[in-house]
């Protein structure tokens, strides 16, 4: 059920192991050879997917150049990519304002979204072959659809939970678009759903679950003094706009991101905005959200024909802390008055606040329009590198940007989520990992994303920070099914590939079955110690070696639902008074609600451990 | 024989001269000792941690106490060389030790927040079990070098020679079985009083014969 992947780097292990002890900075080096780098042109997005499934990333890159190239390049896993016969993937001229991967009918094969942009362009939606061939999908409402004033940013999403991924797409000046995927590769639009309902100028998007139910809900930014939108899902198709979060303000947003910045297990929003601002939101953890911006160190004055235009989380120095990278240069609403200006990239100091990076070619590079920017680790060395499109509505085509990160000594952790029952892709999955380092005891949460900032898709797969940590103790995945799976004391520094097993796991070690592992439990392993299993099955024969021993006590204790094998959540037990107040109470508090109200929930999970 | 180093057989090789020979056994008695080294390496190595006692001796007198520390050595500092969990018998001959009491020490968490144990005496053994309730990463900053597991004692009946001895099962953080070597604590009786005095005077008879023969 859980396999791990082939890429260890262990050669280098022990060595970066002892250099691991405190935070070390991290550089980049710009890439100046190539066709990635050197063809210029009007580009929009880039969307990071490894589309032949050889383990490396692949780049789509979308333009608004209306020809017919297409812009994906295949990596060839030595730091460099090929651009693609064009004959693998076919293209009328589009303007390509936004791109998205995912595995829409689940053949283990990621499929792609362009959208088409304004004028009468069409979405193009391309179903991957698995031959590294792509056949353009021209029936259906996702082709016939077009407008004149343009689609945006698209996102995957699986918002009914029927295991097949559906489509979301942003707006400029035009209701929203909704397609159901129908499970057997065909879509309907959906025009009955509040999410495509509410009149705005839609130019970001983003899924996640903000309130931690287990239900994807839908954040909207807007433009031109419409107001955003936040949706509460049910999980079943069904969302409601909530209006009183503190997100519905009209601040001119074009791009928008989910992040866990503080670590507290909840997930905050950034804005990108226009003109003068950024906003960083925190989850207040209750529903609604606080504008933390000027307190974290993210206030940021531009000129007032200049917006922030992508924005894009990722620890890049590994240090246990998401770092957060915004695009500048969004010339509007006079492209002809634009000025050159750099990039922003600021630090995660990990107290809440960020510092704005002032050395090296990411934030020193002046840049033209750049409404596309996305963190992957393309060399598979561990460290999150920088792609940055650039041009979009510039009156000269412009070159992309590749920003390689020369890395540092800190210990880290990719992970792949492979669905069974929730989509092949996992999208709208969760992965939470715990582990010791700098010298604490901390959660990170990583959330799948179908698509987001302003026309952007982050890579597919969870990139973790874990700074000097030795050993990972747990790895939770939270999949849109449902099901959550647990590993334990996972080792850092490699990519690990995770299957969602396709039932809730048997409940291992919960020897009383009342849906958690606690010192009950361990009690009763204790008390039948030396004594033979009873069938192959016994909970407390956690080695199933026939024989209760300390060996199945301990494995056991791993297994505990919460620290220290107690049986209430971390809330009831060390104070975490205000619902989450302790890093470890939004898993604690999901646990326990799912506990309650779905016994398929609290079934305790069954955790593997990987050789 | 010219060239033999050690133990090291030597083989003359047709058509091969002195020098070459030379050259040929002591490169041939480096690798033995490499792989000599190696071996003992990888034993010492497969018994990294050891369970035994504090005092690994001890003199013991009719009528008095026997307390000995049970405590584990070479513990490394990582999940795998750490201790998480154990199951360990301790045995003795009743004709000689009573067993009086046991506590268990803090090298697995503070008892009983963060530990499950059980201490379960008979006339001739103790089972003493803790099964720590911390992560791993606690337990291997809790355990570095040296940890007291136990405290126990006796009462001793007759000072004769025996001693106090383990086995059992243990387990490291992560739930797998520990390598670990145990050692037995070897109990040395007491001279009693009058034995020590016909000593004296047999040396005594003898130094008298000697100075007499003299």
């Amino acid at each position: 059920m859980i396999s791990k992947a082939a890429r260890l780097s262990g050669a280098a292990c022990a060595t970066l192991a002892a250099l691991a002890a405190s935070p070390a900075a991290a550089t980049f080096t710009k890439v100046t050879t190539g066709d990635i780098v050197t063809i210029p042109a009007w580009y929009w997005n880039g969307c990071w997917g490894d589309y032949d499934n050889d383990g490396w990333l692949d780049l789509f890159v979308g333009s608004d150049d209306r020809s017919t190239t297409n812009y994906l390049y295949h990596n060839n896993h030595d730091g460099t990519f090929t651009l693609i016969d064009q004959a693998a993937m076919p293209k009328e001229p589009s303007k390509q304002h936004g791109c998205a991967w995912g595995d829409y009918d689940n053949d283990g094969h990621l499929d792609l979204i362009v959208t088409g942009g304004a004028g009468t362009f069409h979405n193009m939606l391309y179903h991957n072959n698995g031959d590294g061939t792509f056949s353009w999908v021209t029936d259906g409402p996702i082709y016939t659809e077009t407008n004149v004033h343009g689609f945006h940013g698209p996102s995957w999403a699986d918002y009914d939970n029927d295991g097949f991924l559906d489509l979301f797409i942003a707006g400029h000046d035009v209701l929203n678009r909704l397609f159901h995927n129908q499970g057997d590769g065909t879509f309907t639009r959906i025009t009955t759903n509040t999410i495509v309902n509410d009149p705005g100028d839609s130019e970001c998007r983003g899924f996640v679950d903000y309130d931690n139910d287990g239900n994807l809900d839908l954040f909207v930014g807007n433009t031109d003094s419409h107001p955003n939108f936040l949706y509460r899902g049910d999980g079943h198709g069904n969302f409601t706009s909530v209006t009183d979060s503190g997100l519905s303000n009209a601040e001119g947003t074009w791009a928008c991101a989910w992040a866990d910045y503080d670590n507290d297990g909840w997930p905050d929003l950034l804005l990108a905005n226009g003109p003068n601002k950024n906003s960083l939101y925190h989850n207040n953890r209750d529903g609604t959200f606080t504008n933390v911006t000027e307190s974290t160190g993210l206030m940021e004055a531009t000129s007032p024909n200049d917006n922030f235009s992508a924005v894009a989380w990722g620890d890049y120095d590994n240090d246990g802390f998401i770092d957060l990278f915004v695009a500048t240069g969004n010339c509007y609403p006079d492209p002809n008055n634009c000025v050159l200006r750099p990039n922003l990239l600021y630090h995660n100091e990990g107290d809440g606040t960020f510092k704005k990076v002032t050395e090296g070619p990411v934030v020193n590079d002046l840049v033209t329009q750049c409404p596309g920017a996305s963190w992957g680790d393309y060399d598979n060395d561990g460290f999150l590198d920088l792609f940055v499109s650039q041009g979009s509505a510039w009156p000269t085509p412009q070159t992309n940007l590749l920003y390689h990160n020369d890395g540092n000594a800190n210990a880290w952790l990719n992970v792949k989520l492979v669905g069974t029952r929730s989509n092949r892709s996992a999208i709208g999955a969760k992965v939470r990992v715990k582990a010791f380092y700098r010298g604490a005891s901390r959660w990170q949460l990583r959330a799948v994303s179908g698509g987001d900032s302003q026309s952007n898709q982050q890579p597919l797969s969870a990139e973790f920070g874990l700074a000097d940590a030795t050993i990972i103790d747990t790895v939770r995945v939270e999949w849109p099914s449902g099901i959550v799976q647990e590993l334990h004391s996972v080792t850092p520094r490699q990519f690990l590939t995770i299957t969602e097993p396709p039932t809730q796991p048997e409940a291992v070690c919960d020897v009383n079955n009342d849906g958690i592992v606690n010192r009950v439990d361990i009690q009763l392993i204790a008390n039948a110690r030396g004594t033979p299993a009873v069938g192959p099955n016994d909970p407390r024969d956690a080695d199933h070696d026939g024989m209760i021993t300390v060996l199945d006590d301990r494995l056991c204790t791993l297994q505990c639902t919460y620290e220290l094998c107690a049986s209430t959540p971390p809330s009831q037990t060390q104070g975490c008074g205000m619902l989450g107040a302790e890093p470890a109470c939004a898993v604690a508090l999901l646990l326990w609600l799912r506990q309650r109200n779905q016994r398929q929930f609290s079934s305790r999970v069954t955790t593997t451990q990987i050789h | 024989m010219r060239g033999t180093r050690g133990v090291v057989p030597t083989v003359r090789m047709i058509g091969r001269s002195v020098e070459e020979e030379n050259y040929v056994q002591r490169a041939a008695t480096a690798l033995m000792v490499v792989v000599a080294m190696l071996i003992l390496w990888v034993d010492d190595s497969a018994h990294a941690v050891t369970i035994g006692f504090d005092p690994s001796a001890a003199t013991i007198a009719s009528g008095g106490s026997l307390p000995l520390n049970l405590q584990a050595t070479g513990l490394g500092g990582t999940p795998t060389s750490v201790i998480g969990g154990f199951d360990l018998f301790v045995s003795w001959d009743p004709a000689v030790l009573n067993f009086n009491a046991a506590t268990l020490g803090s090298a697995l968490g503070t008892i009983p927040a963060q530990a499950i144990t059980a201490i379960t005496p008979t006339t001739a053994s103790v089972e003493l079990f803790e099964n720590s309730l911390l992560d791993p990463t606690s337990l291997a900053a809790l355990q570095n070098g040296t940890a007291v597991l136990a405290n126990l004692s006796w009462n001793v009946l007759t000072a004769q020679t025996s001693q106090v001895s383990i086995s059992g099962l243990v387990s490291d953080a992560l739930g797998n079985a520990l390598s670990v070597q145990f050692q037995s604590a070897q109990l040395i009786p007491v001279p009693e009083p009058d034995t020590a005095l016909l000593f004296v005077f047999g040396f005594l008879g003898f130094v008298v014969m000697k100075f007499k023969q003299g």
